[in-house]
């Protein structure tokens, strides 16, 4: 898989056979790795296993640290869509 | 009698023997130039008059003064008698000279004209009239011209089997017109979107639907689980559809038997879009990945005995060859959102739930579960809220600007329960009020 993985707001992307959903790209709250708070664009993202078991679910934002499938991946970007109703980004990076 | 006198200068006259074989004139010909070189009687009438009248100063070219005697002597009578004879046998030679070399000539020219002509006695007189075939000299070598045509005949053969095979091919363009896209399985949609730009296809070997642990038939709700792209409208509707009418589902879908499957929708006329027409759609058993065999778009169902069930994949794949691509069935860009009429060939009925009541939707809902009519519902988008708003659709679970499947109403509760086609994330119980604040309509089909 390459390092960067782009997920659509209102659909699920497949990493290693775990699902990711990603909805409600809007205003937020979220900390990020070091600890610090932060406010702005955020994601709702849910972390599903390969049995569709709820793993976790929380507000994303850029810097946040999330550990998917025993892979850590870094919050690199979450972007509005270009009209307010359509679909938001969230841009995920690869870290190990 | 005339006398002979002297001083009377005579004109000199030519002897009559006419020349043996005189040529005809160039501007002369047929019966004309005949009779100039044929006449018995000389070159003209005149020299012969000259050549015969005793009355005349000269006998066949021999000026009279120089005769002894004068004209009256008894004994030069004799002599011209004689000479006249003679000059008459000069004449008749002369003329039979002429016809043997008019004969000779016309048989040379017949023989160069028509060598095979055995007609070589022909009179004079029909001579002059055969002399027309000018361009027959052009023909006579044809006889070397013969090896040259013979090879004509061999390369004669050789067009002639070009017209049998040409009629050949005309027909067999005809067979290949009916291969309409729809119903060729090795045409697939693009794969790829913004999303998933690598997607490729891959071969999944399944079956149509599986029942799978909990399903209340092969073909459920719980088959439905949305991929890498928003469309999400769509297989909302699959999955509402499945929670009602599960058999109009399966008889929509056919296994050749060869690896592909025939997938009928009613579809909308591309001229006139307010027609559906029941059309067959081919495809195969391909369908896009992100790579490592995972479906880039609606995942597999249930697992069977013959592989994965590929019911959803299956719709979503005609539906994405039928607009040309997958990128084209999300709900941004689709040019056909009723779903529901798709697979019932019946138009849905679409309401806003901000002209009903809550008492009206549960109602409606009611009837619809009594009817066995699927039910789809659309989440508010965002800017139909404001910020506390979508604070409040987040922490009541509620997914905005997507669409779910209702999988039940309890009208007693005021409840709503909703089917996320994710496949996870459902809202079960949801107070109707609620809904009607984060939700802005509703589809039910017929």
């Amino acid at each position: 898989m390459s390092g960067l993985l782009r997920i659509e707001e209102t659909t699920v992307a497949d990493v290693d056979g775990w699902m990711l959903t990603v909805g409600n790209v809007m205003r937020g709250r979220w900390v990020d790795a070091d600890g610090r708070a932060h406010e702005g664009l955020s994601a709702e993202l849910g972390i599903y296993d390969a049995e569709r078991a709820l793993v976790s679910e929380f507000t994303v934002g850029p810097g946040l640290e999330v550990r998917i499938a025993g892979v850590r991946w870094r919050v690199a970007a979450v972007s509005p869509g270009p009209e307010p109703d359509d679909n938001g980004t969230l841009t995920l990076a690869r870290l190990g | 009698m005339q006398q002979f006198r002297p001083d009377k200068k005579q004109p000199v006259k030519k002897a009559p023997v006419a020349p043996a074989s005189k040529p005809a004139a160039p501007g002369q010909s047929g019966y004309a130039a005949q009779k100039a070189a044929l006449t018995p009687e000389g070159d003209s009438y005149d020299a012969q008059k000259a050549a015969l009248s005793p009355d005349v100063g000269s006998v066949g070219g021999v000026k009279m003064d120089a005769m002894p005697g004068g004209p009256t002597n008894e004994p030069s009578r004799k002599k011209r008698k004689k000479k006249k004879r003679k000059s008459r046998a000069r004449r008749r030679r002369a003329a039979a000279r002429r016809r043997a070399q008019q004969a000779a000539a016309k048989k040379k020219r017949q023989q160069q004209l028509q060598p095979t002509t055995t007609d070589t006695t022909t009179d004079t007189t029909t001579d002059t009239t055969t002399v027309t075939p000018a361009p027959q000299p052009v023909v006579e070598p044809t006889p070397a011209p013969q090896p040259v045509v013979e090879p004509t005949p061999t390369v004669e053969p050789t067009p002639e089997p070009e017209p049998v095979v040409e009629p050949t091919p005309e027909p067999e363009p005809e067979p290949v017109v009916p291969l309409d896209p729809m119903l060729d399985p090795s045409v697939n949609p693009d794969p790829t979107n913004e999303y998933a730009p690598e997607a490729d296809y891959e071969e999944f070997s399944g079956t149509i639907a599986v029942q799978g642990e909990g399903d209340a038939h092969a073909i459920d709700a719980n088959d439905v689980k949305q991929g890498s792209i928003g469309n999400c409208y769509f297989v909302a509707q699959l999955a509402a559809m499945a929670m009602h009418k599960p058999d109009l589902i399966q008889d929509l879908i056919k296994d050749n038997g060869n690896g592909t499957y025939s997938v009928t929708l009613y579809l909308k006329d591309k001229v006139h879009t307010w027609k559906r027409s029941k059309t067959e759609v081919v495809v195969s058993s391909e369908f896009p990945t992100k790579g490592g065999g995972r479906a880039a778009y609606a995942k597999p169902g249930d697992k069977g005995s013959d592989g994965p069930e590929l019911w959803v994949m299956l719709i979503e794949k005609a539906f994405a060859k039928y607009t040309g691509n997958y990128e084209e069935t999300r709900g941004k860009k689709t040019k056909d959102g009723d779903v529901f009429a798709m697979m019932s060939g019946k138009s849905s009925g679409y309401k806003r739930l901000s002209s009903m009541s809550g008492d009206v939707l549960l109602r409606v809902l009611t009837t619809a579960v009594t009817n066995g009519q699927p039910v789809s519902f659309g989440a508010h988008g965002k800017s139909a809220l404001d910020e506390e708003g979508q604070k409040g659709a987040k922490e009541a679970g509620v997914v905005l600007n997507h669409a779910y499947a209702m999988r039940g109403v309890d009208a007693k509760a005021r409840t709503i329960s909703l089917y996320n086609p994710w496949g996870v994330k459902h809202l079960d119980d949801i107070d109707v009020d609620v809904i009607k604040t984060y939700y802005s309509n509703i589809k039910i089909g017929a």
